[in-house]
């Protein structure tokens, strides 16, 4: 599969003067482009790690190779958490410009004190090309995927994080699947003006994973996807008492 | 172990000749392919053909199949498996789980491998997904991010529970 994305550079240029703004001030001193600055980062990264493995503390990763432990491990990770922090700023909009995203997660989820966090952007697994996802977090372990040209929940649900947060409801607070139903569906409509005129000409789908969470899904298979990206859908999942275990949104556009 | 079969996966790889630092493109590795390799007794291993993003999404990859396993609730991992992404850039990268509709119910410990020798593991619950690309970085891109491993120890849920291997995708 060839997707090309968009090349950082050019990014950063185009956003020169915001992004720039955002590198570590020795970047700014120097008065050096974001790219030039962020290559400089990604080098010295580089240098410390072969350094750190070289002659560091290392030990056997399990894998048939080494990696690093202590103090080695400390200063490379921080090394290259402030190298993706300074990558990310060059390709992301400005923070103020994302203020609309995170009103949109929180009328998402109906909620507008919830704690939410960006976290990076990053290409759209769902899309070739160069369109991209913003990328939240609130404080209850869910990730949200945010379309930044529209500022609109891309997908939800629980994020890969270092705590497991696996949930199954209560035989009394069960709802009936009607119930489920109908709460996917306002939920689709919420998020998609217009899906009650769509929504015949979808495909529907109704599954559930060990009764315990139920989907409730809408494909779009009126004209072929390309080659490497999935038929737009719309899929809204809900844990059996009611509550929103994942939602996904790609049909629109 | 799970026969292994050449995937029509490849790297994006133009943006290199533009800039030697800077490689820009998506990598998907199939389960059963090329850069995928599955360890454990054979008898553990179960085959969903028609399923999984191969299986019945991608016209353009093989194996047309996704694989999954029973957890383990002991110590270590019996069944697991590595995939390799074959062009791994300097530049902050983005892995992706496809979690198929059937037999994905697991709570597993997803571990990446990034900058030579660096590692981050997170736990991914796959029951609430369904057909459809999860998360499994946690938060901010990894660099050089060239392995991703999955194992089927899970301390959460049941001995029924099960564990998904399907396809990775690497975006950067």
């Amino acid at each position: 599969m060839r997707s090309p994305k968009i090349l950082f550079a050019l990014v950063a240029i185009a956003m020169a003067g915001t992004a720039v703004a955002t590198l570590t001030a020795h970047a700014e001193r120097r008065m050096v482009p974001a790219a030039d600055a962020i290559r400089e980062l990604f080098a010295s990264l580089d240098a410390a790690t072969r350094r750190e493995l070289a002659d560091g503390c290392t030990e056997d990763d399990g894998q048939g190779g080494r990696r690093l432990c202590g103090n080695s491990k400390t200063k490379i990770d921080a090394m290259h958490d402030d190298a993706m922090k300074a990558a990310d700023a060059a390709a992301a909009r400005p923070p103020e410009a994302r203020s609309a995203a995170i009103l949109a997660i929180r009328a998402f989820r109906k909620n507008d004190r919830m704690a939410v966090t960006y976290r990076s952007t990053s290409p759209n697994p769902y899309k070739d090309g160069e369109e991209k996802i913003e990328i939240y977090a609130d404080d209850q372990g869910f990730e949200y995927w945010i379309d930044p040209l529209r500022d609109a929940v891309v997908q939800a649900g629980p994020g890969a994080g270092l705590h497991p947060a696996p949930r199954k409801a209560r035989p009394d607070a069960r709802l009936p699947v009607a119930e489920l139903r109908a709460r996917a569906v306002a939920l689709v409509e919420a998020q998609l003006p217009g899906f009650g005129k769509r929504r015949s000409s979808l495909h529907p789908l109704e599954d559930h994973k060990d009764k315990q969470i139920y989907f409730f899904r809408w494909d779009d298979f009126s004209q072929p996807a390309k080659e490497s990206e999935m038929p737009p859908f719309v899929q809204a999942a809900f844990n059996a008492d009611g509550t929103l275990a994942s939602f996904t949104d790609t049909l629109s556009r | 172990m799970p026969k292994l079969r050449i995937l029509a996966a490849a790297a994006t790889l133009w943006a290199a000749l533009a800039s030697p630092a800077l490689a820009a493109g998506t990598v998907t590795m199939a389960n059963g392919g090329q850069y995928f390799t599955a360890f454990g007794p054979t008898a553990y291993w179960h085959y969903d053909y028609g399923q999984g993003y191969c299986g019945h999404i991608a016209t353009w990859c093989s194996p047309r199949h996704s694989q999954w396993t029973y957890i383990n609730q002991s110590a270590g991992d019996v069944n697991g498996a590595t995939w390799r992404n074959p062009a791994p850039v300097n530049y902050p990268e983005y892995a992706r789980a496809f979690i198929p509709a059937r037999n994905a119910t697991a709570v597993v410990k997803y571990t990446l491998r990034y900058n030579n020798g660096s590692y981050q593991s997170t736990y991914v619950d796959q029951k609430p997904y369904y057909d459809q690309w999860v998360p499994l970085n946690n938060g901010a891109g990894l660099y050089l991010l060239d392995r991703v491993m999955l194992g089927d120890q899970s301390y959460w849920g049941y001995a029924s529970d099960k564990v998904a291997f399907d396809e990775i995708k690497i975006e950067n």
